[in-house]
């Protein structure tokens, strides 16, 4: 039988066999390899994958999964459960990492490095979801945006001494008063947020 | 209630096998995102030798959202109030689904060792803290001494 390979997605799965005892009794911490009491092999055969300890490095970081295996709300592992690879050479099932950045406390921020999660775009296993993630970033910038205007706590390098800690009213007259015609589209954006600061304080 | 998901499952298992030292959790019989938990206060700080018991509940969104904790033994601590409720970043604002009730639990433990009465919970203990460090570790040893010992 002939082969023709027409495309590889190269997915990051690996597996080191740290638990050696043999090769325990040199390393650094043999007490790490005391964990795992099970008997690998047995349990390689009992699963029918990889015994996926919290220590290891082959697990989603959000639910401890295998990478081979699925996230919780799923049943069949690959196609339909799939892997997300981001800048910050963190991965996680794809659900796993929408469900985080898609709650108010993740801030956008990858779990493992508090970095901003961003896919990384040259990886052919992320290209069906880069517009899935730029859409929820957007949402998750816009309501960072307005917590942060709420909060009082604005970051005043990032949106500039426009924003008042106090109020938002304040905020647009100022604004209005700079205003130039030159002014670009993003910039109207942000002014519909202040408008929508005055409802909700007043 | 529905099935329990398998990190959970991992976590307890992990805890009962490997508990970390100075703190145990288990899970309540009935409820199994119910856990009581005990921490020993820090060795150096007022609440060594303390006992410490505290609650510990999983919500449905758990990992996406932190777990719940409160400390049922009073103690005298400015970021704790007479509730039991703990001002801790990692179980608000900087939670992450990476974090896990062994390495939650730790950071109460070093939030003990190390109070921060500059974000005050208990904002009486805290003025009592900045006036008088001294004499708050006192009131801080006396309370553990009356509360979190072990009964004979």
């Amino acid at each position: 039988m002939k082969l023709d390979i027409k495309r590889v997605n190269p997915v990051f799965t690996w597996s080191w066999d740290t638990r050696d005892p043999a090769a325990a009794k040199d390393r650094q911490y043999p007490f790490l390899y005391n964990y795992y009491p099970v008997d690998v092999e047995k349990a390689h055969l009992e699963n029918g994958n990889a015994v996926d300890g919290d220590e290891d490095e082959d697990v989603c970081g959000i639910c401890r999964a295998s990478y081979n295996g699925t996230c919780p709300s799923c049943k069949i592992p690959g196609d339909s459960c799939p892997l997300v690879a981001g800048l910050c050479h963190h991965h996680f099932h794809y659900h796993c990492i929408f469900r985080w950045l898609d709650t108010n406390t993740s801030k956008g921020l990858c779990p493992m490095c508090r970095q901003q999660f961003q896919l990384n775009s040259k990886l052919p296993i992320n290209r069906p979801y880069l517009e899935k993630f730029e859409s929820i970033t957007k949402a998750i910038r816009e309501r960072v945006f307005l917590d942060e205007a709420f909060d009082g706590n604005s970051q005043q390098e990032e949106y500039g001494n426009e924003m008042p800690s106090d109020s938002g009213g304040t905020g647009q007259e100022r604004r209005s008063a700079d205003q130039s015609d030159l002014e670009e589209d993003e910039e109207e954006q942000e002014d519909s947020f202040y408008g929508h600061l005055d409802v909700n304080i007043e | 209630m529905a099935s329990l998901p398998k990190r959970i499952i991992k976590e307890t298992e992990r805890l009962i096998t490997d508990p970390v030292p100075g703190i145990t959790a288990e899970p309540h019989d009935d409820n199994l995102r119910y856990f009581e938990v005990t921490v020993e206060g820090p060795v150096g700080s007022p609440y060594e030798n303390g006992i410490f018991q505290l609650e510990l509940y999983l919500p449905d969104d758990y990992p996406m959202e932190a777990p719940k904790v409160r400390f049922l033994t009073k103690i005298y601590h400015p970021n704790i109030d007479r509730l039991g409720r703990i001002c801790l970043d990692v179980l608000k604002t900087n939670w992450s689904p990476a974090l896990q009730i062994r390495t939650v639990l730790l950071s109460i433990q070093a939030l003990l060792a190390s109070p921060n009465p500059n974000d005050p919970l208990a904002n009486d203990v805290a003025e009592d803290w900045i006036k008088d460090e001294e004499a708050a570790k006192q009131t801080a040893k006396k309370w553990s001494k009356l509360y979190a010992t072990p009964k004979q």
